[in-house]
């Protein structure tokens, strides 16, 4: 039982980091009905970012104070290259085909991927471990001899409460209605005076500032490289479709489902080294059940 | 107007000619990782050639001749190291050529080094099938079935473990031909494969392996791997508290993996072509010399990558066409090198002895301490 335990752990705390970008994909997605699928690349600058302002942070800096330094940073930065990258090659292009816009998502992945190959040259970065009491080598800290970090549950709770704000902000604001009614019909939206533009930017900003988060929390414990977001957010994708794509608490469930998943599935005894398998299967299964994910809704088209 | 062009163009002719005699040079290609996730191993090997290349150069060359490198980048991706290597063959009309450095990459140029007829020879590809059935493939280390031998041997004969466990990396040639050779001559000295796990390049979460490992109870942990996933593999199992000893081959004996894996690493045992140690005089220059240049220690790679040259340049001494320095490669015999006496076998491979490592701690810093010698 107490096996079980880790590994639901484990995968209940990788799962926090896919809900963070899986909400980044939906919230784009329920907007423009664009597929981001640059979205992982804002989780890997993000992650670059938070470790840029950690070196220029004096050493003896608590960690309580230069962790929420870092996270906000890596965020800010998270949205302002979403933002950017909206501006620069979204933009010009919302009026053509929805394959247009993907094939632009993917160049942008690339581009955004080999820009950062030219930060220490491409050779991975990492939070100093050999210095105690510093954010590296508190990261490794575990619980017990169980082997859970005790960094990975202010995963979870983190994810959480910035999805719930993020909920509430769409839910309750001016900014959130206008999002809802852009998302319904632009152009309603548009004629009713809402700014289209700075609506669609500012949700770009929103799903950048999660990724970025997202980013530095997993480089505090682990390595920065300028593919570390390609997996993460190839499978916060399936989260996200899995979930319901536009779904906020469908994303933040998606991002569990398949953090858990591919976890536990070595539990029962899948070869570890293929368990990546276990999420595109219940990507597979989840469309031919239920395409519209949990709790998607079912849009009926007339034709 | 006309008779100045005429001019120029007398000049001109006269000018190559000079240049075509001043470059009286033997052209060497060398293909390595100067990018990319491989790039700890690039630079070192790099500046291990380099080293040779400006040796032989100061003490008048081959027969007279200078060598010139051509290095190419090839990121540590597969199809770069191919177009590399026909760059290099094609366009540059090198005379053999150095690299690439790891299985995968190799393996994927050996193929067009048939085709192109030009020699190459790896410095640190051990994958068993790379140099088989191919004249033109060379390298300077060992092989995956030789080292992980030695690694089985030294963790049954000389520790006495009884049971091991492996963590492979699935996207690797390099780490499944070395899981199996130790597997296979770790059960034939008696001993148990108790547990086996793999996970995929990029992946920076290992713990659930890590668990099943533990849980196995394994006294050894064979890890043959390569940065970045390597040191985060060795500091989680010391998160999830794995008590047995942790060993490696030969891509371990890099700086990243040393002093970038935390305390975990200490006791760890390895197996190296080079040991810092040895009293052989070419060793003892090699280093000092080394020093000079960059100011650091070599490791392995730097030793390994200054052999390949060693190798090359020997052989080019009688003739620096292509076909002739793979003919006299093959002839190399008991050529004293800074990883040993080596001989070049009918595959390519080089023959010499090899040397177990294990790391220790000093101070704050982390050394690879000589353990003992193994013949092949």
């Amino acid at each position: 039982m107490n096996d079980f335990l880790f590994y639901l752990l484990t995968g209940l705390c990788i799962g926090a980091i896919y809900a963070l970008i899986a909400l980044g994909y939906t919230l784009v997605y329920g907007i423009i009905k664009l597929i981001n699928f640059a979205h992982g690349e804002f989780y890997m600058l993000g992650a670059y970012a938070g470790y840029g302002i950690y070196i220029m942070l004096p050493p003896n800096i608590p960690v309580w104070l230069s962790i929420p330094i870092i996270l906000i940073t890596s965020g800010i930065a998270g949205a302002l290259i979403a933002v950017i990258t909206e501006t620069v090659a979204y933009k010009p292009i919302r009026k053509s085909s929805r394959l247009a816009a993907l094939l632009t998502a993917i160049g942008v992945s690339f581009l955004l991927q080999n820009a950062a190959a030219f930060i220490n040259n491409a050779s991975p970065l990492q939070y100093n471990t050999s210095k105690l009491g510093s954010i590296g080598e508190i990261s490794q800290h575990a619980l017990g001899n169980t082997g859970i970090k005790v960094i990975q549950f202010h995963f979870i709770w983190l994810s959480a409460l910035l999805t719930l704000i993020l909920w509430l902000i769409v839910k309750y604001t001016n900014f959130g209605r206008a999002m809802r009614a852009v998302s319904q019909d632009a152009d309603a939206a548009a004629l009713m005076g809402i700014n289209i533009d700075s609506v669609i930017r500012k949700t770009f900003a929103l799903g950048g500032f999660m990724a970025g988060v997202a980013g530095s929390l997993i480089a505090f414990q682990s390595i920065i490289t300028p593919i570390m977001g390609f997996m993460p957010g190839l499978k916060a994708f399936i989260a996200a479709v899995i979930g319901g794509i536009g779904s906020i608490p469908g994303a933040f469930l998606g991002g569990f489902i398949i953090g858990i998943v591919e976890n536990i599935v070595v539990w029962f005894g899948v070869p570890s080294g293929y368990k990546d398998i276990a999420s595109f299967t219940v990507l597979i299964i989840a469309l031919i059940i239920r395409p519209q994910g949990i709790l998607g809704k079912k849009i009926k088209e007339k034709v | 107007m006309k008779k100045l062009l005429k001019k120029i163009f007398i000049l001109v002719f006269i000018l190559s000619i000079v240049v075509s005699i001043e470059a009286e040079e033997i052209k060497f290609g060398v293909i390595l990782p100067l990018s990319g996730d491989l790039v700890s191993y690039g630079k070192t090997t790099l500046d291990g050639i380099k080293l040779c290349v400006d040796e032989i150069n100061k003490s008048g060359g081959i027969n007279g001749k200078k060598i010139k490198l051509i290095v190419e980048d090839n990121k540590g991706i597969p199809v770069d190291s191919k177009k590399a290597y026909i760059h290099l063959a094609s366009s540059q009309k090198v005379s053999a050529i150095i690299g690439p450095i790891t299985s995968t990459n190799s393996k994927n140029v050996r193929r067009t080094a048939k085709a192109l007829k030009v020699p190459m020879i790896s410095p640190t590809a051990t994958n068993d099938r790379i140099t088989l059935k191919n004249p033109y493939v060379f390298r300077a280390c060992f092989n995956d079935s030789f080292q992980g031998r030695i690694i089985a041997n030294y963790a049954s004969n000389n520790l006495k473990f009884k049971t091991a466990a492996l963590m492979v990396d699935m996207n690797s040639d390099y780490s499944k031909g070395l899981a199996k050779s130790f597997k296979k001559y770790f059960k034939e000295l008696g001993g148990k494969i108790v547990k086996e796990e793999g996970y995929q390049q990029k992946d920076t979460e290992f713990g659930v392996q890590l668990k099943n490992i533990k849980k196995s109870n394994a006294e050894a942990l064979f890890v043959p791997g390569y940065p970045p996933e390597l040191p985060l593999i060795i500091k989680q199992a010391k998160v999830i508290g794995y008590k047995g000893k942790l060993c490696g081959a030969d891509g371990w004996d890099n700086a990243d993996v040393i002093n970038g894996s935390g305390d975990n690493i200490t006791g760890s045992f390895i197996v190296g072509a080079f040991s810092k140690e040895e009293k052989r005089d070419i060793v003892k220059k090699f280093i000092k010399n080394f020093k000079e240049k960059y100011n650091r220690e070599p490791g392995t790679f730097e030793a390994l990558g200054y052999d390949s040259v060693l190798l090359i340049a020997e052989a080019a001494k009688n003739g620096t066409t292509p076909e002739s320095i793979k003919n006299n490669l093959f002839k190399i015999k008991d050529f004293n090198a800074v990883t040993g006496k080596i001989t070049i076998n009918k595959d390519g491979d080089a023959e010499k002895s090899a040397i177990v490592l294990e790391i220790d701690k000093n101070g704050d810093k982390y050394e690879t301490k000589y353990k003992t010698t193994v013949n092949p």
